[in-house]
C-alpha cells in the first residue's frame, strides 16, 4: 500500500501565560491508503493536537506548530500558505470533532452545512449539492434526508448530529478521515451504530482514517494499527493484534488492566495506574512516564528512552527493551 | 442475610412541558421516572443503567428527595420518608448522601476543599470544638487520598480526579450509610477512573456502605455491582444478580445493551454479530399504550403494543418486563 501521509518529528506548543505547554513532543508516524491508524491516549496527551496540526487548525496566539512535516501526498502540508490549505482542508483531508453538539453551527440548517463543503471544493450548483446531500444522509442512514436538510441542529439528536458531522466529513470523499472521539459523548448502541458506519464508509470509499480515542475497545474493531500517546509522545506503535496479544510499554500495560471488561469474570481490584498524567508545561526529565511507572530504573530519570524497534510497525520508548532483539524476551 | 435498607414502591417522576405556538400549545408529558420499584440491602450495590434520557439520574434525585415524587414511596431503614418536608428531610439526609457527575460544577468555586468538606459536618451539628471539625476534616480528606496541604487550596487547583475525591469526602463527612453516586467517574481518564473505583470499594468495606451506582458504562458497572438494574424510558425493565445478568440477559434491551459494548480484542471484535437496534431512543412519540420498547425491539408482538408488560419474576430473582421473556 502506499504511503498517503508522513508526519516527521511533529511539534506543537501553546504559549500561554503559565508557561509553554509542550502538548506535542515529536511525534512521527505515517499513513497508508486505505488504512484505519487508532491514536489512543488520555486526556492532555495531543492526540487531539495531533489531528488538529495535520489539518493546520492550531490557531496561532496562543498555539503553533514550531518544527516537524506534515507530507501529504509529498507536500509539506506545514508550509503552505492558509489559502492553499483551504484547497485541502475539508476536501482531501476532514475532521470529525469530538463534540457533535457544539460543531455544528446552530443558527444554519443542516442542508445549509453540509452542502457549503461541496459548493466550495466541488464547483457543484445548489441543486446539485441538495442532491448530493440528501445521497449523503441517506448514506450516514438518515432516512427522507429531504425533510431534514430544512431542520436545525438542535432539532437532532446526539447521535444524529454526529452522523450529520461524519455526513459533512465524508461529503467531498476525502483521501483522509481524522475521527476525533468520533462516540465518545454518545450511548453505546448509537457508539456501536457509528463504528460500523465508519467500517462501511472506509470500504466504500477506501478513505484512511486516523481514529483518536481514549477507548481501547473503540480501536479494536476499526483499526488496522495502533499509535499509544503519553505526554505529547508516541509511546509505542503496533498492528492491532500484536498490541493486544502483548502490549510492551508499561503504561499500555497499565491501560488495558485498568478498564474492567464485560467478558472476563470480575477481578478482585481493578489495577491502577498511580498518579497524575504530567503537567506539560514542565514534562518530567527523562521517560515522561517514569514518576508513574512500577518498572522505573535509574537510568529513566536522566535520559530519555529512543525507541527499541522488533519488527515493522513495532516501537517502544522504554528503557526495559534495551538490548532486547525480541519482545518476548 | 442483612436486612433491607432502602425500599422504593411504585416510585414516579413526570416532568410537564409545553410547546406549540400561542394558538397551538401542547402538554408534554416524560415519565422521567415511572412505576419503580426496587429494594437494596446493606452493603449492597445497586448498578443502574441505561442510556441518556433513561431517567437514571432523576431516580437517584428522586431517591434523596432533590426532586419532589409524584407518588409512590421511598422507605428507608423501615421509615417512610415520601411525605417528609424539607425541614424533616434535614436529619434524613444524614443517612442518605449522593456524589454527583461532573466534579468541575459539583463542588463551589469559591470554597476552599476544607470549607467544602466542613460545611455537612456544620449543618448537621456533627463536632464540638474547631479542633475537633479540623481533626475530621483532615481525617477525611486522607481517607480519600489527599492531605492536609490541600485543605487550603480552591477547586480549580485541582485535578478531576481529585476534585471527584473532595466530593467523596464530602458525602462521607456525615457518615452516611447510604451513598448514590451519578456517574461519579464518567467525566475522568481511564487511569484516574480505576483509583477511584478502587476507593469506592474500600470504603464500602471499611463502613458498610450501601451504594447506588448509576452509571451507563456497564463494564464499569458489572465490576462494582451486585445487582443490576436496567432502565428504559423511565422504567426498569430487567432487574437482576449482577453476574446473572450479564451471563444471562433476557431482556431484549438488555441484550442490545450488552452487546453493543465494544471490547478490547480484535479477534472477537471483528467477527461479532451486534444486535442492532432499529431506532434511536426517544426518536418518535409513543402513541400506544403497550411496551415502551415496542418500536425498538426485534422480537415484538402485538401484544406487546397492546399491553404493557410487568417486571415479573424469572426464576432465581431475575425481574423481567417483556412478554416474549
Amino acid at each position: 500500500m502506499e504511503e498517503i501521509l508522513k508526519v516527521t518529528n511533529l511539534t506543537t506548543y501553546f504559549y500561554t501565560q503559565g508557561g509553554i505547554v509542550q502538548a506535542v513532543r515529536g511525534v512521527d508516524f505515517n499513513l497508508k491508503k486505505g488504512e484505519a491508524l487508532g491514536i489512543v491516549g488520555e486526556s492532555g496527551c495531543g492526540k487531539t493536537v495531533t489531528g488538529l496540526s495535520i489539518m493546520r487548525l492550531i490557531s496561532y496566539p496562543p498555539g503553533r506548530i514550531v518544527d516537524g512535516q506534515i507530507e501529504f501526498n509529498k507536500v509539506n502540508l506545514i508550509q503552505l500558505r492558509e489559502n492553499n490549505i483551504a484547497l485541502i482542508r475539508g476536501d482531501k483531508i476532514s475532521m470529525i470533532f469530538q463534540d457533535p453538539m457544539s460543531s455544528l453551527n446552530p443558527v444554519l440548517t443542516i442542508g445549509n452545512q453540509l452542502m457549503e463543503p461541496l459548493i466550495i471544493h466541488k464547483n457543484c450548483t445548489t441543486s446539485q449539492a441538495r442532491k448530493r446531500a440528501i445521497e449523503l444522509l441517506e448514506l450516514v442512514r438518515i432516512r427522507s434526508g429531504s425533510n431534514m436538510l430544512a431542520r436545525y441542529p438542535h432539532e437532532f439528536s446526539g447521535g444524529m448530529r454526529q452522523r450529520v458531522m461524519i455526513a459533512m466529513a465524508i461529503s467531498c470523499e476525502p483521501e483522509i478521515l481524522i475521527a476525533d472521539e468520533p462516540t465518545t459523548s454518545l450511548d453505546v448502541t448509537v457508539q456501536a451504530q457509528i463504528l460500523d458506519l465508519l467500517k462501511d464508509i472506509k470500504r466504500k470509499i477506501n478513505t484512511s482514517i486516523i481514529l483518536i480515542t481514549h477507548n481501547l475497545a473503540v480501536v479494536a474493531g476499526l483499526c488496522d494499527r495502533v499509535l499509544v500517546f503519553y505526554a505529547g509522545k508516541i509511546v509505542e506503535e503496533a498492528l492491532i493484534e500484536d498490541l493486544y496479544a502483548k502490549p510492551l510499554h508499561p503504561y499500555t500495560i497499565g491501560l488495558f488492566k485498568a478498564v474492567p471488561r464485560l467478558d472476563v469474570e470480575k477481578e478482585k481490584k481493578l489495577q491502577t495506574i498511580h498518579g497524575l498524567p504530567p503537567d506539560l508545561i514542565s514534562p518530567p526529565k527523562g521517560c515522561a512516564f517514569h514518576p508513574r511507572c512500577d518498572y522505573s530504573m535509574e537510568i529513566c530519570a536522566i535520559k530519555e528512552p529512543p525507541y527499541f524497534n522488533f519488527k515493522e510497525f513495532r516501537r517502544v520508548a522504554c528503557w526495559l527493551y534495551y538490548g532486547k532483539r525480541d519482545f518476548n524476551s | 442475610m442483612e436486612k433491607e435498607i432502602l425500599t422504593v414502591k411504585n416510585l414516579k417522576k413526570y416532568f410537564y412541558f409545553t410547546t406549540g405556538t400561542i394558538f397551538n400549545r401542547k402538554r408534554i408529558v416524560t415519565k422521567a421516572v415511572d412505576e419503580v420499584s426496587f429494594s437494596v440491602k446493606k452493603r449492597e450495590t445497586l448498578g443502574i443503567v441505561g442510556e441518556t434520557g433513561c431517567g437514571k439520574t432523576t431516580l437517584g434525585r428522586t431517591i434523596i428527595k432533590l426532586y419532589e415524587p409524584d407518588s409512590g414511596k421511598i422507605i428507608l431503614n423501615g421509615k417512610d420518608i415520601t411525605g417528609l418536608s424539607e425541614e424533616e428531610m434535614r436529619p434524613v439526609r444524614r443517612s442518605i448522601q449522593m456524589i454527583f457527575q461532573d466534579p468541575y460544577l459539583s463542588l463551589d468555586s469559591r470554597m476552599t476543599a476544607g470549607e467544602i468538606i466542613a460545611e455537612p459536618i456544620k449543618i448537621h451539628k456533627l463536632y464540638k470544638s474547631e479542633t475537633q471539625l479540623n481533626n475530621r476534616v483532615c481525617e477525611l480528606l486522607a481517607l480519600v487520598g489527599l492531605n492536609e496541604e490541600h485543605k487550603n487550596r480552591y477547586p480549580h487547583e485541582f485535578s478531576g480526579g481529585q476534585r471527584q475525591r473532595i466530593g467523596i469526602a464530602r458525602a462521607l463527612a456525615v457518615s452516611p450509610e447510604i451513598i448514590i453516586c451519578d456517574e461519579p467517574v464518567s467525566a475522568l481518564d481511564v487511569s484516574i477512573q480505576a483509583q477511584i473505583i478502587n476507593l469506592f470499594e474500600d470504603l464500602q468495606e471499611r463502613f458498610n456502605l450501601t451504594y447506588l451506582f448509576i452509571s451507563h458504562d456497564l463494564s464499569m458497572v458489572k465490576h462494582i455491582s451486585t445487582k443490576v438494574a436496567v432502565m428504559y424510558l423511565g422504567k426498569i425493565v430487567e432487574l437482576s444478580d449482577s453476574n446473572e445478568i450479564y451471563k444471562n440477559p433476557i431482556h431484549p434491551y438488555t441484550k442490545a445493551l450488552i452487546s453493543a459494548v465494544p471490547l478490547p480484542d480484535p479477534k472477537i471484535e471483528r467477527h461479532r454479530t451486534r444486535v442492532v437496534l432499529s431506532k434511536d431512543i426517544g426518536e418518535s412519540e409513543k402513541n400506544f399504550k403497550g411496551c415502551n420498547f415496542f418500536e425498538r425491539c426485534n422480537i415484538s408482538k402485538e401484544i406487546c403494543k397492546q399491553i404493557e408488560p410487568s417486571l415479573i419474576d424469572k426464576g432465581n430473582s431475575h425481574f423481567v418486563s417483556c412478554h416474549n421473556a
